[in-house]
């Protein structure tokens, strides 16, 4: 294999886009795969359907995925690519919704220019902003160099809320040793969330 | 980071201050006189703000605080806790896929971990329906196990209920789905795991109905009731006597067999077999010691069987139980099934009340064999219903008949009651059942009951109320079952019958050919057929009705084997025996005759006769027949193969006539018919449209409905692909009113608040916007808006009700009630802000939106700013979806010309028509009317009349001032 795990994770997804063009990259498809699953399934919940039925929408809407793109019908010439897999994570949701209401019995087909198509990207995008923080927050927990003590207290006050005396008290830290590690840790987040956002955003 | 140095601020202080809470005199002081502090401050405003945003996305996937960490998962939410384990709801990162975490403590449980994840693996190895799927298991760093499985979205099968079910029903439910968990049991002591803890909060029911056990092999070994009661709440309830006696070499299977049994009682009478309380020690001896009250005294509505098979399972000799789970499930299905059971013994008299329809021998006739009960009911209904006519004809006994009614009317409650709950736990019976319909219907319109109309008529009524309580089911295995049941009816009624001949016989003999007919053994279907023909013949004379269709059903046999002139033959003799009947009412089977014969005449190419049948058939069956019906299918194939072979404008406008689809012609009418009835999923889109497909749709929605009575939800489906065939045609107004009626329909099978209801609605409000129907499309709006706040705040989703509200401010503002628009695009955008931040363009939108309404009622200084920053976001939104930005430049446009200044509003218009416009495209955008209105002003305005006449050429085809036609 060309290239380990690890460097995938933080390559931008133009590159991963190129490296699928290498017949059996299964790493960069898997990368591909983790990186919007987890954001097509969310909106698919969001849009009405089910928790199994969503993820049975992101497994078809990243199959289809990789069919236009082995058929070499995908070009970036013509829109990013969060946008095809949006558009086909939406007409596979809003098929999945329709035929529950129509029992399968006939397809209804596209609700033409819809004008929820707005909402649909805005709701992609949260997603993937809470993806990326949740991604960002994850980052840090597995870093090494980071205290147990420190990481702990700005979980409790900067993402759960909790005061900082009180955070200060439950991990054996003062106040103001609460603040100091909620600031070093918010700085450490935001560049984790940039690198995740341009290796995100760079896709077209 | 402020610094520690006392001459500057604490951390403290500096955060309180961003915080927004008041300085003390000396802070402010020093906030004055020193820029590193008011630096300081300024950094804590962004990080607080930062970190709202950070906590609003982050915190509904954080899990609980106390949440272990599991690499690879996202702990969502803790949904369980016991003595031993914690479980929680959570997500595989790498695939999304919800799964549950189970948590075994056990550091201090002597090796529990190693254990669990011993016995996980073995559960894992079960791979069953009912049987919760384990995914992987792994050791943690305190000596506990995490267990990874599927998460199982259920109710506890004690809990399970639904609020429409009356208690037989839900009796008959819940023994269904107890039958399904012995199965999976079953299946998990055949691959050696036992499962030692079987209780209610173990085996869930998922939505669909289909139960699944969860915690096989969890349990410790023998004892996991003890912890639960030296910890917890619990009681050793559903454990057996050997379980009780501390004996683990007693335990096995059986001891299953004993849980279930338990279960079975609880689930049938709501407590326990027995009482139990005081110490653990008294409660086992209780267990070991102490028979199980007999079910009947404490519900005496239950059945003396159920009683016997509970009283079997739970046997404190385990060698006098069931000796496996899979035999006490066979039996409860056999009690299901209205078969003797053996818990019961097999006694002569027990044996003879079980098949009490004996005593009816006509009846039994059909019955005995059937082994399944529903499937007998139906044909009960029907032999009934021919043993009343036949009474009061022959004999006048109108009491007699009378009584009939009467048990048929029980019988159809008692179907009507129990078998959909029986449907969801055998879909084959209710395929049976609804399979059994179908054939009862074909009887009435076969014309079975029409010389007693009086009597049709209930049948029909109470069909139709049978009919509506069950899905429908799957053809195949009925005809199987069918099959099986006449064939052993055969042989009984052999044996009983001497002389060989009865009617018995001969209908029995007839009903089969026509199982025989439809799973295609043609051969064997016409040698049946042949020998019920002659049977009647002897018994009833050759001009019986019965005797009529049974000729006719030799003639169906001919055509499918493709003996067309055979067929014809058969048809023209079935004919004369109907005629010589003197049926009233046999006009179905007389159209599909002349249907033989018209096959038979366009296969010898005798045009002119065929065209007399095919329209003679043609004429009865569009009266007959119901839409689906494959007869009706047949003859639009004849009509299509006349007119492609012999074009013929009489024969056009004869089918004209009789389609009744004026200034159309027939012929492509039918075609299109054809094509939608042959393949009813394929898709069209605007240009691509065969015109006229929505409208064919609509003579088959007719059909339909005059076959299931109004709104039934068999209709959903048809009104869809209608909608979709509305949009590819542009019929805007046929698309909103199937729309609704589907809304309609829906609502009333599953609520208003039913996402499928939301989005039809929602969906026919734009297209009655887009149609001009604004009165309308403002109702729709509000009503998609009512049904979202009857969401609960947790289950609503804010994004998409917010956008209800702004959609339904548009059509508010269409509509010109500006101050009504102006109010909910306010309440949406404080939505919007809320959720989205200020620089969303959803956001942008809104606003704009906002402005045209307040430039509506006058608030021009306000309209003004808010369309100004809704351009602002608009220009850095490189993402902008292009409408979107119509929107917002046409707010903006339309403010400025408002205002008076047409050379900045002039852009901003141009940008909004090509944005909406673009290639022709959107001619009914309801925008367009005061698009071209203000753009002809500017021009005017601005001195270039040219331009201002082309702009009011432009006018729209729909005018939203005409709004509500």
């Amino acid at each position: 294999m060309a290239q380990s795990r690890s460097s995938l994770a933080t390559r931008t997804t133009t590159q991963l886009l190129d490296a699928l063009r290498t017949p059996g990259n299964e790493p960069a498809w898997e990368q591909l795969d983790a990186r919007y699953r987890p954001i097509i399934a969310s909106l698919a919940r969001r849009l009405g359907l089910s928790a199994s039925e969503a993820e049975d929408a992101a497994q078809q809407t990243l199959a289809e995925f990789v069919r236009v793109y082995r058929d070499g019908r995908y070009e970036r010439g013509k829109g990013r690519l969060s946008s095809w897999i949006l558009g086909i994570a939406r007409n596979t949701t809003l098929s999945a919704l329709r035929e529950r209401a129509g029992r399968g019995a006939a397809q209804l087909h596209a609700l033409d220019k819809a004008p929820d198509d707005s909402v649909v990207r805005a709701i992609w995008d949260e997603e993937r902003d809470r993806e990326i923080v949740l991604r960002a927050v994850e980052l840090l927990r597995d870093d090494s160099s980071i205290e147990d003590r420190t990481l702990r207290a700005f979980e409790l006050v900067a993402l759960r809320g909790v005061p900082a005396s009180e955070a200060g008290a439950q991990c054996g830290m003062t106040a103001d040793q609460v603040y100091v590690a909620r600031s070093r840790m918010t700085r450490r987040l935001r560049d984790r969330v940039r690198q995740l956002t341009d290796a995100y955003e760079a896709d077209h | 980071m402020p610094p520690s140095e006392s001459e500057h601020l604490s951390p403290t202080a500096i955060d309180s201050i961003a915080c927004g809470g008041a300085p003390d005199s000396s802070t402010r002081d020093h906030l004055r006189s020193c820029n590193v502090c008011r630096e300081y401050v300024q950094a804590a405003r962004e990080e607080a703000a930062y970190l709202v945003r950070v906590r609003a996305l982050a915190s509904p996937a954080l899990g609980p605080e106390d949440a272990p960490r599991v690499p690879g998962y996202r702990i969502i939410e803790r949904i369980g806790s016991g003595a031993q384990a914690l479980v929680y709801r959570a997500v595989q990162t790498s695939t999304a896929r919800t799964v549950a975490i189970k948590l075994i403590r056990g550091a201090d449980h002597n090796g529990a971990g190693w254990r669990a994840e011993r016995e996980a693996e073995i559960a894992a190895g079960l791979r069953h329906p009912g049987i919760v799927t384990i995914f992987e298991s792994r050791t943690l760093d305190d000596g506990g196990a995490a267990m990874v499985m599927e998460y199982v979205d259920g109710t506890p099968i004690d809990e399970w209920q639904d609020p429409s079910w009356t208690a037989d029903r839900r009796h008959a439910a819940l023994l269904g789905v107890f039958v399904r968990v012995c199965e999976a049991i079953h299946h998990a002591h055949l691959n050696g795991v036992i499962h030692r803890d079987i209780k209610p909060d173990n085996v869930l029911v998922r939505k669909d109905g289909n139960p699944v056990v969860l915690d096989f092999g969890i349990a410790r070994h023998g004892d996991a009731w003890r912890t639960r009661v030296g910890e917890l709440t619990g009681t050793p309830a559903y454990a057996s006597p050997e379980q009780v006696s501390g004996d683990p070499d007693a335990v096995d299977a059986l001891t299953d067999v004993y849980s279930l049994g338990v279960l079975l009682y609880v689930l049938l009478c709501g407590r326990l077999p027995y009482q139990l309380d005081g110490s653990i020690l008294a409660m086992a001896k209780t267990i070991v010691d102490t028979p199980a009250t007999p079910l009947r005294s404490a519900d005496p509505t239950i059945h003396k069987d159920l009683d016997a098979i509970v009283h079997m399972a739970l046997h404190k000799d385990k060698r006098r139980r069931y000796q496996s789970a899979a035999a006490l499930g066979a039996e409860v299905e056999r009690f299901i099934n209205k078969q003797p059971v053996e818990a019961r013994g097999d006694s002569g008299w027990y044996l003879v009340q079980r098949l009490a329809s004996r005593n009816r021998r006509r009846i039994a006739a059909v019955v005995v064999s059937v082994t399944v009960l529903v499937t007998a009911s139906a044909l009960v209904v029907a032999s009934m219903a021919d043993a009343a006519a036949a009474q009061r004809r022959e004999s006048q006994q109108r009491e007699q008949a009378r009584l009939d009614q009467v048990r048929l009317r029980a019988v159809t409650e008692l179907m009507r009651l129990t078998l959909p709950a029986v449907d969801a736990a055998h879909p084959e019976i209710g395929a049976a059942v609804s399979a059994g319909l179908g054939r009862l219907y074909f009887r009435l319109e076969s014309g079975a009951y029409a010389d007693e109309p009086e009597l049709d008529q209930e049948i029909r009524r109470l069909w139709g109320g049978v009919y509506t309580g069950l899905a429908p089911g799957n053809d195949a295995k009925f005809v199987e079952y069918a099959e099986d049941a006449l064939r052993g009816g055969l042989v009984r009624l052999r044996v009983e019958t001497p002389s060989g001949d009865s009617p018995e016989i001969a209908e029995a003999l007839h009903e089969l050919a026509s199982v025989l007919l439809v799973r295609r053994r043609l051969g064997e279907a016409e040698q049946i057929c042949q020998q019920a023909i002659e049977m009647r013949g002897r018994i009833l004379g050759v001009g019986h009705p019965a005797n009529a269709h049974s000729i006719a059903l030799r003639a169906r046999i001919l055509k499918a084997q493709g003996r067309l002139a055979d067929a014809s033959s058969a048809a023209d003799d079935a004919i004369t025996a109907l005629d010589a009947a003197h049926s009233t009412n046999v006009e179905y089977v007389h159209g599909e005759m002349i249907a033989i014969k018209a096959w038979a005449a366009l296969e010898q190419a005798g045009t002119a006769h065929a065209a007399d049948l095919v329209l003679d058939a043609m004429r009865i069956r569009l009266r007959r027949s119901f839409p689906d019906d494959p007869e009706l299918l047949d003859s639009l194939g004849q009509a299509a193969r006349l007119i492609n072979t012999s074009p013929d404008a009489a024969l056009s406008k004869a089918l004209r006539d009789i389609w009744d689809s004026p200034g159309q012609s027939a012929a492509v009418a039918l075609r299109r018919d054809i094509e939608f009835l042959r393949a009813p999923s394929q898709s069209f889109s605007p240009g691509n449209a065969p015109p006229g497909r929505a409208e064919a749709i609509g003579r088959v929605l007719r059909l339909q409905e005059r076959i299931l009575g109004p709104n039934h939800p068999a209709m959903v489906g048809l009104l869809m692909a209608q909608t979709q065939a509305a949009w590819a045609e542009g019929s805007l107004e046929l698309r909103a009113d199937s729309l609704l009626r589907a809304a309609d329909i829906l609502a009333a099978r599953y609520g208003d608040s039913d996402l499928a209801v939301l989005m039809c609605v929602e969906q026919a409000a734009t297209v009655d916007a887009f149609a001009g129907r604004l009165d309308r499309a403002v109702a729709l709006g509000e009503r998609a808006d009512t049904i979202w706040r009857s969401y609960p705040d947790n289950a609503r989703d804010a994004l998409l009700a917010a956008n209800t509200r702004r959609i339904l401010a548009w059509y508010l503002e269409l509509a010109g009630r500006h101050e009504q628009a102006a109010t909910k695009y306010a309440s949406a955008l404080d939505e919007f802000l809320n959720l989205l931040g200020e620089e969303h363009y959803l956001v942008a939108l809104t606003r704009s939106g906002l402005a045209v309404s307040l430039a509506g009622t006058g608030e021009l200084e306000r309209a003004e700013r808010l369309s100004r920053q809704a351009c602002h976001i608009a220009d850095q939104t490189p993402t902008l979806p292009p409408d979107s930005g119509a929107h917002i430049n046409f707010a903006r446009g339309h403010v400025l010309w408002i205002l008076g200044r047409p050379e900045q509003a002039r852009p901003r218009l141009e940008q909004a028509w090509e944005g909406f416009y673009r290639d022709g495209a959107g001619n009914e955008l309801p925008w367009r009317a005061v698009l071209v209105s203000d753009m002809a002003g500017v021009c005017e305005k601005l001195g270039d009349h040219a331009a201002a006449e082309t702009w009011r050429r432009r006018a729209p085809h729909i005018s939203p001032a005409s709004g509500g036609g």
